[in-house]
């Protein structure tokens, strides 16, 4: 295992630790108010961010094909007829179309 | 018993139950190319099958991975790569806060079920979710994404150079599965954030645009920490 291996490991599990491990064993004393914020509004803000930044940054690369594909991906998550794999299966197969086709 | 899929101890909690593999089994599946392609690039920058397993069990961070990997082959100093990688991650930092109350009591358990933390598994999971389901979800994930690297770099000096275009986009189905769970789970909370299903969606979108005009100001990288914020902050603004 050579230098670059173990900094990059390194990194990566401090990296871990502060921002996924220390914040679990963080105390805060909540209110009502702040189990709210924290139990629903904090995940809802994250969902909304997480969309976001996969469809920002997947049109970037590919414009049209992303965009078909994501939107044919949100209307059946929001018509939720279609499960996961399936909406995954027709998201890609319409990507992947998509972009051979246009290039 | 017909549950269980993988227990070596009878009397110990099974690792994986049909029903938790069954919801985290998607989200595993769409991991896997993308942590094939690491172990795929990884070896062809000199990376044994070794260091990739050891920078999947104690690095798992995904998008934090790849950008590790150029930086150290080019001689890239710790503390640079901690905190371009720790920028990269910061997004797990709401996501942990908000998973505090599913966490197992145990320390170890804790600090496991912590860093096993992944996009997919708090995007599988549900708010109510029993501990012991979501240790399988996150631990699902987590190997699935860990081994599938070690492959990828086992399987890395065999190819040929040439052996996937430039311009194809392996992570796309990866990125599918995460805005579906995004969405479905943005459904789901639909009625916490308005009683009035038109107002909710109007008031998703408005958070939509905020996060948006975030990345577009400060880039898909530094955005996570303000357009959380923000978003939350319009959530709440509204809803008191």
């Amino acid at each position: 295992m050579n230098e670059a291996v173990l900094i990059a490991t390194a990194a990566l599990l401090i990296t871990s630790l502060l921002v996924r491990v220390v914040p679990v064993f963080v105390s805060i004393p909540l209110g009502a108010g702040g189990l709210r914020i924290v139990g629903q509004i904090l995940p809802t803000a994250v969902f909304i961010n997480l969309a976001v930044y996969v469809a920002y940054s997947e049109i970037s690369a590919a414009p049209a094909a992303a965009a078909t594909s994501l939107l044919g991906v949100a209307l059946l998550a929001i018509s939720g007829r279609v499960g996961l794999v399936g909406s995954m299966l027709f998201g890609a197969a319409l990507y992947y179309t998509a972009a051979a086709l246009i290039g | 018993m017909s549950e269980i899929v993988e227990n070596a101890d009878p009397a110990a909690p099974p690792l994986v139950t049909g029903s938790a593999l069954k919801q985290a089994l998607p989200a595993a599946f769409s991991v896997m190319p993308v942590a094939m392609l690491f172990g795929v690039l990884a070896a062809r920058s000199g990376w044994s099958v070794l260091d990739v397993l050891l920078l999947g069990l104690l690095g798992f961070t995904g998008s934090g991975q790849f950008a590790a990997l150029p930086l150290s082959v080019n001689g890239t100093g710790f503390f640079t790569l901690l905190l371009v990688t720790a920028s990269i991650n910061c997004r797990y930092l709401p996501m942990a806060i908000s998973t505090i109350r599913r966490m197992p009591r145990s320390a170890f358990a804790r600090a496991c079920s912590a860093h096993m933390l992944g996009d997919e598994a708090y995007a599988c999971e549900r708010d109510d979710e029993p501990i012991d389901r979501m240790l399988q979800i996150r631990s699902a994930i987590f190997l699935t994404g860990v081994l599938a690297g070690a492959f990828g770099a086992a399987i890395g000096g065999v190819l040929p150079e040439d052996w996937l275009s430039k311009d194809f986009n392996l992570g796309f189905p990866a990125s599918a599965v995460l805005f579906y769970l995004a969405l479905s789970q943005l459904k789901a909370r639909r009625a916490h954030i308005r009683r009035h299903q038109v107002a909710g969606a109007a008031l998703i979108c408005l958070c939509a645009a905020a996060s948006l005009g975030l990345i577009l100001a400060l880039g898909p990288v530094y955005f996570w920490i303000p357009g959380v914020l923000l978003v939350a902050l319009l959530l709440n603004g509204v809803r008191a």
